[in-house]
């Protein structure tokens, strides 16, 4: 049991951290959003050449680096960066994990590691009467969709959808938040004749969802652990009544619920996505970490706004960004008390199988 | 980053969940945990049950597992012995935490030779338990300011004063005392530590019963002679040995929360009589939830300070963080449990028909006192500010 990063994962954040404090400064959030596509792009591809893009795209059987991949996200979030790469990586995980995969699979992940190419994830199964799918992060920008359908009762099939194919098209949606969102709607679409990517039992896509989830959630840590240090660093330096406002114990005590929030959702996030990348059931474990971890970055954000004052409501103070974030990410793990029913299904579906010998046992190392 | 256990710890915790499943069937303890916690034992056989469980323990070599060889340990990790009394934590079996994890480490680093000899055998034995005698009436959160005074009188200290809430002094064979040394106004400057035995004359054990009908006690010491070898470190120079023993009190125990989890998941499963299972509601499913995710933080922070002392790192806030949210957990699961229950909830302990026999009523009494009890939640607030944040000191 450690909890700490390894040298290789410190060294991993670290050049994140330089990376994206030289490309992705707070100041430069507004001038990115303002672009047409809302993403730097020359920012994507540095990801690329970092070799983020690769990371977590393993075939089973490989030494996993989810774990990498979700620190790498969560720095993104620590600087509230509007990007493609989680959607594109929760695509990538996606195929990555299909057992069944062709060479069109291979192809993708390759666009995806080699170039940052934006891709995202489309459920069929979410169709509406008029044939849209709601909520795509990232669609407009995306260069294709991997499409999901049911085959049957037990199987699903991904298929490559282009981007500019003729039954495509992508409206975009107003969000509160830096991050881009567009309706897709799918017209007159076969999906028999598009390339297949690979098929799946449905165990794989419920732990599909639960790594996207995680992802997010990785994000949305960052997101929390932004707001603190902010705060935390202007509680130091601002003075009222002739002391820092810092040193008052109301303002300590916020603070110290703000680092354990952060704390917990660490623990909570970081234990899951190590259960994932060693093979160890997630379901549950990634169910509480999305849960706690959006609940955690909301109160975080708000607490920030309150020690801030005045200043963090201010638009020219980047606080709010992570105030918007947070709350709009937390939406987009899914409606919470839907999100908190699926977790109280999963945690009686495990106690129910074995309490002791498996629910409340560590994982071997 | 590594959020599994080793193959050496999970195999120790195999062997003694087996030991203890044997000790079950040969009907040395019972099969079901007890209503009663045995930290709360109070009627004289089950305070014998008590010792007589601890001996067997030391006799067959389970208690101390991480202390050093020289000291009559198993030399194991600290992680496994933290495992170890998780796994009698979780089946509500006494472990004798605070000697074992505090009080004997205490010693081996700041005892005399004399010391060691004479009490860490008896620990590791379950001969020898201590309770703590640190609060007084006017010194609780401020614990410098206590007043028991210890005056020389030869190779004796003669002790007069009181101390109170000490908690476990019914089945404790010592304290481990702070005395007044120096002058009354000296605070930590004047304080020295003492090992007293409780059945030293002079000392008088009045029970005070907690509003979860468990006992803790008051002390009063008139004119007891200690002996001046007794006293652990310099004289006026015990709040060195109180930090110390107390840093080493940040071991937590994360599965009196999981056992009160099993128990409310249980319920739910189960349902009572032919009504329909509760866990069947959607809105209790969801609740379970929410508290199963509150219990998992407690593991995972207990865990991690299991493992910063492992490895022998200091603990900044991560110990403060741990005890904040497990002690507030505490709280918040008989709360919600009672909450779930509904009004058969309010059916007492041990009454016929209640739920889960009572069991989450009586937490509810007992679950306000994690959160005041071994340093204030708001001081730990302080700490994890302070020593976590860089916030700036406001206390002098």
């Amino acid at each position: 049991m450690d909890q700490r990063l390894s040298d290789v994962q410190q060294e991993l954040v670290r050049s994140a951290d330089q990376m994206l404090e030289r490309h992705a400064p707070l100041d430069r959030i507004d001038a990115v959003a303002a672009t047409e596509h809302g993403y730097d792009r020359d920012l994507l591809a540095r990801t690329a050449m970092l070799g983020w893009t690769g990371l977590g795209l393993e075939r089973a059987g490989e030494e996993s680096t989810l774990v990498e991949l979700g620190l790498v996200v969560s720095r993104m979030g620590y600087f509230a960066v509007a990007s493609p790469l989680r959607a594109t990586m929760s695509a990538g995980l996606l195929a990555a994990r299909l057992p069944e995969a062709t060479q069109a699979c291979d192809d993708l992940l390759a666009r995806i590691a080699g170039e940052a190419a934006p891709v995202c994830v489309l459920d069929a199964r979410d169709l509406d009467g008029d044939g849209t799918i709601g909520q795509v992060e990232w669609a407009a920008a995306a260069d294709a969709f991997l499409l999901v359908t049911a085959e049957d009762a037990d199987r699903i099939a991904v298929r490559l959808l282009p981007r500019h194919h003729a039954a495509v098209s992508v409206t975009p949606l107003e969000v509160f938040d830096n991050e881009r969102v567009a309706d897709v709607r799918l017209t007159a679409l076969d999906p028999a004749g598009l390339p297949l990517i690979g098929g799946a039992s449905r165990a794989v896509w419920g732990e599909q969802t639960q790594l996207t989830r995680l992802l997010r959630a990785a994000d949305l840590l960052g997101c929390a652990r932004r707001a603190m240090d902010m705060t935390v660093d202007n509680a130091k330096r601002r003075h009222q009544f002739g002391r820092p406002i810092g040193m008052f114990q109301a303002v300590q005590h916020h603070s110290a619920d703000m680092r354990m929030d952060v704390e917990s959702a660490s623990l909570l996030v970081w234990s899951a996505l190590w259960r994932a990348a060693h093979a160890h059931p997630f379901t549950r474990h990634a169910l509480m970490a999305a849960w706690h971890t959006g609940e955690a970055a909301e109160r975080v954000t708000k607490t920030a706004v309150q020690l801030h004052g005045g200043i963090g409501f201010m638009k020219e103070y980047p606080l709010h960004h992570f105030y918007r974030r947070a709350k709009a990410h937390k939406l987009r793990l899914g409606t919470p008390r839907h999100l908190l029913a699926e977790l109280g299904d999963a945690v009686l579906a495990d106690a129910e199988r074995d309490f002791h010998g498996e629910f409340a046992a560590w994982p071997a190392a | 980053m590594n959020f599994g256990i080793e193959e050496e710890d999970a195999a120790l915790l195999g062997e003694f969940r087996r030991y203890l499943d044997g000790l079950a069937e040969e009907g040395f303890i019972p099969r079901e945990p007890p209503l009663v916690r045995p930290d709360h034992a109070m009627a004289p056989e089950d305070i014998a049950a008590r010792r007589a469980f601890l001996k067997r323990l030391g006799g067959d070599g389970w208690l101390g597992l991480a202390w050093p060889a020289e000291y009559g340990g198993r030399g194991k990790s600290y992680f496994a012995q933290w495992l170890v009394i998780e796994e009698l934590s979780y089946r509500k079996l006494p472990e004798m935490l605070m000697s074992v994890t505090m009080i004997g480490p205490t010693l081996m680093r700041a005892g005399s030779p004399e010391h060691r000899r004479e009490f860490l055998g008896g620990i590791l034995a379950g001969d020898i338990e201590f309770c703590l005698g640190f609060s007084e009436p006017g010194a609780g959160t401020d614990l410098a300011a206590l007043q028991l005074r210890a005056v020389r009188d030869g190779d004796h200290y003669v002790l007069n004063g009181q101390k109170i809430f000490t908690t476990g002094a019914q089945y404790s064979t010592h304290i481990w005392l702070a005395v007044r040394t120096g002058p009354p106004d000296s605070r930590h400057r004047g304080i020295s530590l003492l090992i007293v035995p409780l059945d030293t004359p002079g000392i008088t054990v009045r029970p005070m019963i907690t509003q979860a009908d468990y006992r803790t006690n008051e002390i009063f010491f008139d004119d007891v002679r200690v002996p001046v070898d007794r006293r652990v470190g310099e004289e006026n120079e015990g709040w060195k040995v109180i930090s110390l023993s107390l840093d080493l009190e940040r071991n937590l125990n994360a599965n009196i929360q999981v056992r009160e989890l099993r128990e409310l998941i249980e319920w739910s499963l189960a349902g009572e009589g032919a009504g329909p299972r509760p866990a069947g509601d959607p809105a209790v499913r969801a609740e379970l939830g929410r508290l199963a995710t509150k219990v998992e933080i407690v593991r995972l922070l207990s865990a991690q300070v299991a493992a910063l002392i492992t490895r022998g790192e200091p603990l900044a806030a991560e110990a403060s963080m741990a005890k904040v949210w497990s002690s507030e957990v505490f709280q918040e699961l008989p709360s919600a449990g009672l909450d779930l229950i509904g009004p058969r909830g309010q059916l007492r302990v041990g009454a016929p028909g209640a739920p889960i026999h009572g069991l989450v009523e009586l937490d509810y009494r007992e679950s306000p006192v994690r959160k005041f009890a071994a340093g204030t939640n708001e001081v730990q607030r302080d700490i994890i500010a302070q020593r976590g944040l860089g916030l700036p000191r406001n206390r002098k």
